[in-house]
């Protein structure tokens, strides 16, 4: 399996929330580290949910987020950085 | 007045929780089976806003009759951040499109709570002890808890329906500051800032 880099976890979140973001005053090529989609209510529960999802679906990819650190799963950097070092080959997305 | 933390008290605890957790969770969940079960998971894990840690019980002849779990909205987040996570894991390990269904029918059905406002998460009292003022008692013990700690804002939800709850908390100086509609029953949000 290729490895998937942190800076494409970001990029590819980015992108897929660039409206949101933009219509919440964010540049989405200039987040922060530390931005949260959650706290900032650019996603909610659910999308918790489908951001993990579409993060696997989208690299063919299956995290095992057991280890993560719940305050960092909705935290760009922190989340892509885990996304990165743990992602596995197939996809068993909900 | 005292704190629950021993595990053989879970599943006592869990007795007036789940009560006070309905109609929206056995609803959420698909059945009281599941909606118990993963209950009983969230009041044994020390990061969720449900852990038995927060309990505040109030017992009788050895037995708990009711109790509330509260938490600063500060540290809400953090909490239902792990309660997402482990959502999330026991979706990738048991894919259930029916409970997506729901999490997307009740969207936006909890309004955020502020940082600076203490918040009563879950409150109940087992049926043989209702009548005897154990709710009033409670309630009292959570602005106490809340006051102590320094916070002078207060925020529960409730379902619509729970028209006993709602008259208490209006009685103690709640007011309804909002409705979110879900397909069982509305939820209503109250708070109330206390004078200075």
């Amino acid at each position: 399996m290729q490895a998937i880099s942190r800076d494409a976890v970001c990029a590819f979140l980015a992108g897929r929330y660039a409206d949101q973001l933009r219509g919440r005053g964010f540049e989405p090529a200039a987040l922060p580290d530390d931005f949260d989609f959650l706290l900032s209510g650019v996603i909610d529960s659910l999308g918790v949910i489908e951001m993990i999802s579409a993060v696997e679906q989208h690299f063919g990819i299956t995290v095992d987020f057991e280890t993560l650190d719940p305050s960092e799963l909705t935290v760009l950097g922190p989340f892509s950085r885990f996304v990165a070092e743990h992602a596995t080959s197939g996809n068993k997305s909900v | 007045m005292v704190p629950a933390g021993v595990d053989s008290r879970v599943g006592e605890i869990l007795a007036w929780v789940h009560e006070a957790s309905n109609p929206y969770l056995d609803w959420f969940w698909g059945s009281p089976t599941e909606a118990v079960a993963q209950l009983k998971e969230q009041l044994i894990r020390p990061n969720s806003e449900l852990s038995e840690k927060r309990a505040v019980c109030l017992s009788e002849a050895g037995q708990i009759i009711g109790g509330y779990i509260a938490l600063p909205g500060h540290e809400l987040p953090a909490c239902r951040k792990a309660d997402l996570l482990t959502l999330s894991n026991h979706l990738k390990r048991a894919p259930n499109e029916g409970l997506i269904a729901r999490m997307r029918q009740a969207r936006s059905v909890f309004a955020s709570v502020g940082s600076d406002e203490f918040y009563l998460s879950r409150i109940g009292v087992i049926p043989s002890a209702r009548g005897k003022g154990t709710g009033k008692k409670l309630l009292g013990a959570f602005l106490e808890d809340g006051r102590r700690r320094g916070f002078r804002q207060f925020r529960l939800d409730v379902s619509a329906d729970n028209e006993r709850a709602i008259r208490l908390y209006r009685v103690a100086g709640f007011v309804m500051a909002g409705e979110s509609a879900i397909p069982t029953t509305p939820i209503r949000y109250f708070s109330m800032t206390l004078a200075d």
